[in-house]
C-alpha cells in the first residue's frame, strides 16, 4: 500500500504548481511566465516571513514570547482549514481521477491518502513559511534550548494534519449529502457556502482583543490571549507548551490527536469512499425528450447563459469565487447591524471601517472574481470557443457580464443595508454606491486580462484551476494592491475623502477601459490566445 | 471551397509540423486527408479552423482569408475534432440551441433541422439529458448534429468515424454524400483507408508534414488499393 500511495502521490504532485511543465516545456514564453510567478511567490513569502517575524518579535518584547508558537500555529491551522474546506471534497472525490485510478490495482485507501497528501504538501509549505521565521526570531530573542528546535521541527511537519482532516471531514460530509440529491452541485454549493459563512462569522466574533484592556497589565493581556487561543484551537496551546517548556506530553498529545483523527477519518472514509464516488458520478438520464418551442436569442445572451450554466455546474468554482461577495455582504450587514465601531474592533483595524468602508466593500469581490479562471475553466472545451464565429470582445464581455450578474444581488443587499442603517448624505451615498460598483467592474475585466496571460486548459481537476491557478493568485495580489493605494490615501489625505473616492472610481474605470483598448485590434476577431 | 497555399507551421521548440503544404477542396468534394500518426493532419486541420496560426502560407475558405476574415470563414464552416469534448454541463438541446443562436439560425428552421438530424442519428429522445450522461458515440452524433445546424459550406472533420457504431457510420457516409451533393464540401482526416477509398472523390497523403500525393481517388488507385498506394508513397518518402 505504501508503494501505491507513493506512486499516486507522485502523480498528483507532478501537476502541482506547474513544476513538471516548467521542467519539460520548450516554450520560452511559458518558462518566462513561470519565472515571473516564482519571483512573485518569493516576494510574497518574504513579506509573510517578515510579518511573522515581526509578530514573534513583538510578542517576545511584550513578554509573551512563550505564546508565539501558539499564535503562529493557530494562524497556520486556521488558514489551512479555511482554504481547504472548499477544495477538500472536490479533491478527495475527484470524478475524472477516480475513473482513471479505480481501474488500477490499487486500494481505495491508497487513493484517499494520495489525494490527502497532495493537499497536505501545499499546506505544509505554508506551515514552513510561517513557523520557520517565527521560530528563528523567537530563538534569537529568547535563546531557547535544543528541545525548542527539535519539537518545532516535528510540529511543522504535523501542523496541517488536524485542520486538513477537519476540512476533509466537512468536504466528505458535504459530498455524501449532496451525492444523494438530484441537483448535487447546487446542494454542495449551498452547504459549503453556509459552512463558510458560519466559520467567517464565528472567527470574526472570536477574534480581536478587547482594546480597553490594552492598557492593563501585560500578564492579564497574555492570559486573555492564551484563553482565546485555547478556546478557538486548543492544540495550538499544546504546541506552545511543548516547544517552550519542553513538555513532551503536550507534543505527544498534539501528535496523538492529529494522527488519531486522521487515521479514524481514513478508516471511516475507506468504507464508503467508492459508494460516495459512485453517487456523485451518477447522472439521471430520462431519454424522453419532447421538443417545445425553441427561442432564438442574441449571441451575447446565449453566451452569458452558457457561462451561467458552466459556473453553477461546478461547486468548487462557485464557492471559491463567491466568497468575496459573501464577505462584502457580511461586512455590510455587520456595519449595518452592529455599527462601525464594533466591526472595527472585530477586525482589529481601528478607524478602518469609518474611513474606508466603500473601498473595503469593493475590494473584497476583486480579490477572487470568477473571471480570473473563467477562460481556464473552458478546459477541454476550449477548441469550441476558438472555432465558434464569436468575436473576442463578445466572449470577454459575456464572462464579465456573468460576473456582474452574479455580484449584483450581493451588491444590492450590501448597499441597501448600509444606506438604510447609516443614512448617509447624498455625497456619501454616491461614494458608497459608486466605489464598490467600480471595483466590481474593474475586478471582472481584470480577471479576464490576467487569465489571458496565465491560462491553463489541460487540467484534470477543477480545484487545481480555481484554487492553485496563477491567475487566481495574481488577482488576489491585484485586489490587495488596488485597495491598499486608496486606503493609504484616505488616511494620509484627511479631509479629502470625496476626492480620493472620486479619483479611485476614475482610476478603476480608466484601467478597465485601457484593458479593452490594449487589444482593440483583436477584439473583432475570434478568440485565439497569443 | 478550401484553398491552402504553402502552409507551414513550426511549433515552439522548432519542430516543423506542416511544411509548405498546398491543396484545394472544391465545392462538392469529399476530400480525404490521410497520414500516419503525427504526420501533420490535425495541425493542418487546426490551422484551417483557426485554432492554430500558421507561420507561412495562406488559407482561404469560400474565397475568404482565414486570417483577415476569420469570423466570416468560421460562419461558413463547421468543425468536429477527433474527440469532441463538448459542454458537459448543458443538455443536448441546450447545446444545439446555443449553436443555433451563435450561427443565428432562425427559430423555425432550427427546430426543423434539429428534429431531422437528431432523429436521423438516433439521439432525439436524449436531447433533454445532460451531455455528461452521453456515451462517446452519442457525443459524436450530437457534435455532428450541431455541425449541420447552420448548413455550412465546408465541413471539417478529424477522424469522424472513431467511436461511431456501424449503423451510425453508414448513416454518416450517406449524410456526407447528401451534404456534398448540395454543393458543399467535406475535408476530413482518417486512418481507415477502406472508408477513404470508397467515400472520397479526392485524396491527399501527408507524411512528415509534407504533402506527398494528392489527386482524384480513382486516378490514384487505378489497379491498386488505397492501402497499397499509401504504403508505397509513405515508405518511398521515408526512404528518400
Amino acid at each position: 500500500m505504501t508503494r501505491q500511495i507513493r506512486l499516486l502521490t507522485k502523480l498528483s504532485l507532478y501537476g502541482m504548481f506547474g513544476f513538471n511543465e516548467f521542467r519539460h516545456t520548450k516554450d520560452g514564453k511559458k518558462k518566462l511566465r513561470y519565472c515571473l510567478m516564482g519571483v512573485l511567490w518569493v516576494f510574497l513569502i518574504l513579506m509573510l516571513a517578515g510579518y511573522v517575524g515581526l509578530t514573534s518579535y513583538g510578542l517576545a518584547v511584550m513578554g509573551m514570547g512563550y505564546l508565539a508558537p501558539a499564535v503562529l500555529g493557530m494562524l497556520v491551522s486556521l488558514v489551512t482549514f479555511l482554504f481547504t474546506i472548499a477544495k477538500a471534497g472536490p479533491v478527495l472525490f475527484d470524478q475524472r481521477a477516480y475513473e482513471k485510478q479505480v481501474a488500477l490495482p490499487v486500494e481505495a485507501k491508497s487513493i484517499i491518502v494520495s489525494r490527502f497528501l497532495s493537499m497536505y504538501f501545499t499546506d505544509m509549505l505554508l506551515g514552513l513559511v510561517v513557523m520557520l521565521p517565527g521560530m528563528a526570531v523567537y530563538g534569537a530573542v529568547e535563546r531557547p534550548g535544543f528541545g525548542f528546535y527539535l519539537y518545532g521541527a516535528v510540529v511543522i511537519f504535523f501542523l496541517p494534519l488536524l485542520p486538513l482532516t477537519a476540512a476533509s471531514v466537512v468536504g466528505a460530509v458535504i459530498a455524501g449529502i449532496s451525492g444523494r440529491w438530484k441537483r448535487k452541485n447546487l446542494v454542495s454549493i449551498l452547504l459549503t457556502m453556509s459552512f463558510v459563512c458560519v466559520i467567517l462569522v464565528g472567527s470574526m466574533s472570536l477574534g480581536g482583543l478587547d482594546e480597553s484592556q490594552l492598557g492593563s497589565m501585560m500578564e492579564e493581556l497574555a492570559g486573555q490571549l492564551e484563553r482565546q487561543i485555547g478556546r478557538l484551537y486548543p492544540p495550538a496551546i499544546w504546541i506552545s507548551r511543548a516547544m517552550v517548556s519542553g513538555q513532551v506530553a503536550w507534543l505527544l498529545a498534539f501528535l496523538g490527536v492529529s494522527l488519531g483523527s486522521f487515521l479514524i477519518f481514513l478508516e471511516l472514509l475507506g468504507h464508503f469512499y467508492s459508494k460516495v464516488c459512485q453517487m456523485l458520478s451518477a447522472r439521471e438520464a430520462r431519454g424522453n425528450y419532447q421538443m417545445q418551442q425553441l427561442q432564438a436569442k442574441s449571441v451575447m445572451r446565449s453566451l452569458v447563459e452558457r457561462e451561467w450554466r458552466r459556473y453553477f455546474a461546478s461547486s468548487v468554482y462557485v464557492v471559491n469565487t463567491l466568497t468575496g461577495e459573501l464577505m462584502m455582504v457580511l461586512l455590510a450587514l455587520g456595519v449595518a447591524l452592529a455599527g462601525r465601531d464594533t466591526v472595527d474592533r472585530l477586525l482589529g483595524l481601528p478607524g478602518a471601517v469609518d474611513r474606508t468602508l466603500p473601498v473595503l466593500l469593493g475590494a473584497l469581490p476583486v480579490m477572487m472574481p470568477l473571471t480570473a479562471c473563467s477562460l481556464s475553466m473552458e478546459g477541454k472545451n476550449w477548441w469550441m470557443t476558438q472555432t465558434l464565429p464569436v468575436a473576442r470582445r463578445e466572449l470577454i464581455w459575456s464572462k464579465v457580464n456573468l460576473q456582474l450578474i452574479v455580484a449584483l444581488p450581493f451588491y444590492l443587499v450590501s448597499e441597501v443595508a448600509l444606506i438604510v442603517a447609516l443614512r448617509p448624505d447624498l455625497t456619501e451615498a454616491i461614494c458608497l454606491l459608486a466605489v464598490p460598483a467600480a471595483y466590481i467592474l474593474f475586478g471582472a475585466r481584470a480577471g479576464i486580462a490576467v487569465n489571458e496571460k496565465f491560462p491553463v486548459f489541460d487540467w484534470d481537476s477543477e480545484a487545481k484551476v480555481v484554487k492553485q491557478g496563477a491567475s487566481a493568485f495574481l488577482m488576489m495580489v491585484i485586489g490587495l494592491a488596488t485597495a491598499a493605494v486608496p486606503i493609504i490615501a484616505l488616511f494620509v489625505l484627511e479631509g479629502m475623502t470625496v476626492f480620493v473616492y472620486g479619483a479611485t472610481v476614475g482610476a478603476l474605470l480608466l484601467l478597465t477601459w485601457l484593458m479593452d483598448l490594449k487589444g482593440r485590434n483583436k477584439l473583432s476577431a475570434p478568440y485565439r490566445l497569443d | 471551397m478550401l484553398e491552402i497555399k504553402n502552409l507551414t507551421k513550426i511549433y515552439k521548440g522548432g519542430k516543423t509540423a506542416v511544411d509548405n503544404l498546398s491543396l484545394t477542396v472544391r465545392a462538392g468534394d469529399i476530400y480525404g486527408f490521410i497520414g500516419h500518426n503525427g504526420a501533420g493532419k490535425t495541425t493542418t486541420i487546426k490551422a484551417v479552423v483557426g485554432i492554430h496560426d500558421c507561420d507561412k502560407g495562406e488559407i482561404r475558405v469560400d474565397g475568404k482569408d482565414v486570417r483577415t476574415q476569420s469570423l466570416a470563414c468560421k460562419k461558413a464552416m463547421a468543425y468536429i475534432p477527433d474527440n469532441p469534448d463538448i459542454y458537459e454541463y448543458l443538455t443536448g438541446i441546450q447545446y444545439l440551441n446555443f449553436l443555433a443562436d451563435i450561427y443565428q439560425v432562425p427559430a423555425g428552421e432550427r427546430m426543423e433541422r434539429i428534429r431531422r438530424e437528431a432523429e436521423d442519428f438516433g439521439i432525439y429522445s436524449v436531447l433533454g439529458d445532460l451531455i455528461s450522461t452521453y456515451s462517446h458515440g452519442m457525443r459524436q452524433k450530437l457534435a455532428l448534429t450541431g455541425a449541420l445546424i447552420h448548413e455550412p459550406k465546408l465541413l471539417v472533420l478529424d477522424e469522424p468515424f472513431v467511436g461511431l457504431d456501424p449503423e451510425a457510420s453508414l448513416l454518416l457516409k450517406r449524410k456526407m454524400h447528401a451534404f456534398c451533393e448540395k454543393g458543399s464540401a467535406i475535408f476530413f482526416s482518417t486512418h481507415v483507408l477502406e472508408v477513404a477509398e470508397k467515400l472520397c472523390n479526392r485524396i491527399a497523403v501527408i507524411s512528415g508534414g509534407k504533402l506527398i500525393v494528392e489527386g482524384d481517388t480513382k486516378e490514384l488507385t487505378r489497379d491498386k488499393s488505397l492501402e497499397d498506394v499509401f504504403m508505397e508513397v509513405t515508405h518511398h518518402d521515408k526512404a528518400d
